[in-house]
């Protein structure tokens, strides 16, 4: 294994993914949930930038970036609008209150 | 080896902010945490020599969606869980592990990468060759837009008769007013009338 | 350069759904809520032009491309496929929804996000390019969600808003991974060029399975299902009879093309779809068993059909002739149409027996009894659309399922056989739940929910009564919409150039 910059980078990338992932696991808030993913966003991102790195792409993959700071973004906005209306409705923020559709 | 540091230290400040915006006990903290990870991954970005990306990721990612998370923390409110997780922590960290074993195993000695070590620097122009992306960008804005809107919109009565209906709830307004005058005038206005006058405010907009 | 006819069929929803809005929300002072359905119906009118102008140009000449800027977008049999199901389920739905909604706030953002849907779906179908395909479908996403949760104020709208956003965006990052892996492999994010670029091994294969998980989770493969019957069962049901006819089918379309180039080298994605098939159905068939609510007993049997689609599916990416894939794209088609029916007519039963009442109780499969005295057009619909569902002969249900057995039959391969049987055994296993719905609603005895219920309104009723002649027409004169199958069959098979 050759240490490289590169390298390096995709082992934040492994790291912030499980880290992510474990948090979107065994968190019970729903902000926080929004921020777990957003953390696996910023995995993906960096992993996009190092791809394009890696192969010469640099120009096509920072324009893939950017799209999906921006798209991902918009997703957290709508997710926030989501925790923001349950807690009105709901008066929590509990993801394990979240339950009464079974079956 | 030397100018490897910038990137370990880096490395380790990511993800050393990570665990702490996981852990964190408050949300607000929680989100500030979030914004250094951010930072971090920015300046990563910064230098693999991705500028255009560097620059996006720390004034979207570090500084909107902050301001974002923050606004509606205050908005929604923070509340202290620190009960039982969902999944036990156990089956959590087993599951992630697991599926970091088959990754890892998958691009084993990371020749997921041609690593030549160097890191290319060129420039490139914004969005070039990638217009319908750029359009499709404002098609998700838009719906993203839309859906904050509608899912925040306050509950109001549609209007199949607009006008009239606007009518009426003027008519209404200057009638609650009117009653809430004509409560304070008299000086002692017995329970009985009051409840006659409440009763009688909704039939006035049919 | 000229703009070849299909494009319009992207540009006109898109650009309409924004004048919808508009239209809707500053004349409602004027001319109330019902003019935003109406400018959403005037939207839809001018797509079917441009539709039917891309579909005589698709008939001449199979594929078109148009490029703009270094990216372009293609039509081809699948792109036309999704399109008319899209288009034509949106058109249902706009105008079954006018009564349905009527006494809901911000119907006119109702009307322009389905606008915008449809739009993007036909999008989604035309793109060539890995990052483009992700970002349709993104778009999709972020449309469907204020869709599921359009009944903002209820708690359980809400909460299945929630669930469906979380486990889609995790879904979709998990695409996004593999989209890295694929361009640090081929330098490339165009799918024919990633074809010519290709080297098998492991980081490929990890690459399809994240396709496979992330795009699974909007097209509901079974242990990644759990937010559809939530998502589906709360929703408006015009809405319903939208995600499940067309969405999530869409979902499947984007993994077929993200996956066919890696397929393409690699023989063992065939069985692993089949697999994937047989667990829906299964999985699917069992929960749906279990129900009592109608919705969501709906919202699981959309989970089994599309365990059929990936059968046929299947036994093309196995055997790389397009027989099973025009037999899945053909079911594609007729679920939009039995699963639209379906919801449609639920929804319209559900609306006059508690919604048009005020009360908020979903509507259960008890309700029923006796339904078909009171609103006979409605439950006969109903019926059709359940039975065709089952698969039985005369309908449109039993055409595609019949495909894709003749499919699996003519491999000879005696392993798909025993997944064809299998097939066979969960269709005829899902009579189990569709007859009694059937028998209940053709019950002497009304029950007490019906004979409270209200007229059922003229303008919902149209809609199910067109749908249902188009069910039992397919079912019989399979070869009428044949020629957009087999197209979109030999799409597929092209899209892996052997």
């Amino acid at each position: 294994m050759i240490i490289s910059p590169l390298t390096i980078s995709l082992l934040v990338v492994c790291g912030l993914t499980g880290l992510g992932f474990y948090g979107l696991l065994v968190t019970r808030n729903m902000i926080k949930l929004i921020m777990m993913l957003q953390i696996i966003v910023k995995a993906a991102v960096l992993g996009i930038v190092i791809a394009g790195q890696g192969n010469g792409q640099l120009n096509l993959s920072q324009n893939v970036a950017i799209t999906i700071i921006v798209v991902d973004t918009i997703v957290a906005v709508v997710a926030l609008a989501f925790a923001i209306q349950i807690r009105r409705q709901m008066g929590t923020l509990d993801i394990r209150e979240l339950a009464s559709l079974r079956g | 080896m030397l100018e490897m540091l910038p990137f370990f230290l880096i490395a380790i400040i990511i993800l050393y902010a990570a665990i702490r915006a996981l852990r964190a006990e408050g949300l607000l903290m929680s989100a500030l945490w979030l914004a250094a990870v951010s930072a971090a991954i920015a300046t990563m970005i910064y230098m693999l020599s991705a500028n255009q990306v560097a620059v996006i990721e720390l004034s979207v990612g570090a500084g909107l969606v902050t301001i974002l998370l923050i606004f509606a923390i205050g908005v929604a409110g923070d509340e202290p869980l620190s009960d039982t997780p969902v999944v036990p922590r156990v089956i959590a960290g087993f599951f992630v592990l697991a599926c970091a074993a088959i990754i890892s195993f998958a691009v084993r000695p990371f020749e997921l990468i041609a690593v030549e070590g160097g890191i290319s620097t060129h420039g490139s122009i914004f969005m070039q060759g990638r217009d319908i992306d750029l359009l499709v960008q404002v098609v998700v804005i838009f719906s993203g837009v839309l859906g904050l809107v509608g899912i925040l919109a306050e509950a109001r009565a549609p209007l199949d008769y607009p006008v009239a209906g606007e009518v009426a709830a003027r008519r209404d307004q200057e009638l609650l007013a009117m009653e809430q005058r004509s409560e304070h005038i008299p000086a002692s206005p017995d329970s009985a009338s009051k409840e006659t006058l409440i009763p009688d405010s909704p039939a006035v907009d049919d | 350069m000229i703009a070849p006819a299909f494009i319009w069929m992207i540009v006109i929803p898109l650009l309409g759904a924004p004048l919808v809005y508009l239209v809707g929300h500053s004349g409602r002072r004027f001319w109330g809520d019902r003019v935003s359905r109406y400018a959403a119906l005037l939207v839809f009118g001018a797509t079917w032009v441009a539709f039917v102008r891309a579909a005589q140009a698709a008939s001449m000449e199979p594929t078109a491309d148009f490029t703009w800027g270094g990216m372009s977008l293609a039509l081809d049999g699948i792109s036309l496929l999704l399109a008319f199901v899209a288009l034509l389920l949106g058109t249902f739905v706009a105008s079954f929804s006018g009564e349905y909604i009527t006494g809901e706030a911000g119907q006119e953002k109702f009307y322009a996000m389905l606008v915008a849907i449809v739009g993007v779906m036909i999008g989604l179908g035309c793109a060539t390019d890995l990052f483009n395909i992700w970002i349709w479908f993104e778009a999709m996403a972020v449309t469907s969600y204020l869709l599921v949760a359009y009944y903002h104020t209820r708690a359980l709208s809400l909460e299945a808003g929630f669930k469906y956003l979380m486990q889609s965006a995790a879904g979709s990052v998990l695409v996004l991974f593999a989209i890295g892996i694929v361009l640090s492999q081929t330098g490339t994010l165009t799918l024919a060029e990633i074809r010519s670029q290709f080297t098998a091994g492991a980081p490929m294969l990890l690459a399809g399975v994240l396709f496979l998980v992330g795009y699974g989770v909007k097209s509901a493969l079974v242990p990644l299902h759990t937010w559809l019957p939530d998502a589906h069962s709360q929703a408006p049901s015009g809405i319903s009879a939208m995600l499940s006819g067309v969405v999530i089918e869409a979902g499947l379309v984007a993994l077929l093309r993200s996956i066919a180039p890696i397929a393409a080298q690699m023989t063992f994605w065939g069985p692993l779809l089949i697999t994937c098939g047989l667990l829906n159905m299964i999985g699917g068939n069992l929960m749906a068993y279990a129900q009592t609510q109608v919705k969501r007993m709906l919202a699981y049997s959309s989970i089994t059909h599309v365990g059929y689609m990936l059968v046929g599916l299947g036994v093309t990416f196995l055997l790389r002739e397009s027989s099973g894939a025009q037999g899945g794209l053909f079911h594609l088609l007729n679920h939009g149409l039995m699963k639209g029916l379906a919801f449609l007519a639920a929804g319209a039963l559900l609306y006059t027996l508690h919604s048009a009442s005020g009360d908020h109780k979903p509507l259960m499969i008890a309700d029923l009894a006796g339904g078909a005295r009171r609103y006979p057009l409605a439950a006969l619909c109903l019926s059709l659309a359940l039975l065709s569902l089952a698969g039985l002969p005369p309908f449109a249900g039993f055409m595609s399922k019949w495909l894709i057995f003749k499919a699996g039959f003519a491999s000879g391969d005696p392993l798909l056989w025993i997944v064809v049987a299998l097939v066979a055994l969960n269709s005829v296993f899902s009579l189990a739940y569709y007859a009694p719905v059937v028998n209940l609603l053709y019950r002497r005895k009304p029950s007490k929910v019906v004979l409270e219920g209200r007229p059922l309104p003229w303008s919902m009723v149209t809609p199910l009564v067109i749908l249902s002649l188009a069910i039992i027409a397919l079912g019989i004169w399979p070869d009428m919409i044949g020629w957009m199958t087999h197209s979109a069959g030999e799409a597929l098979v092209a899209g892996f150039h052997f």
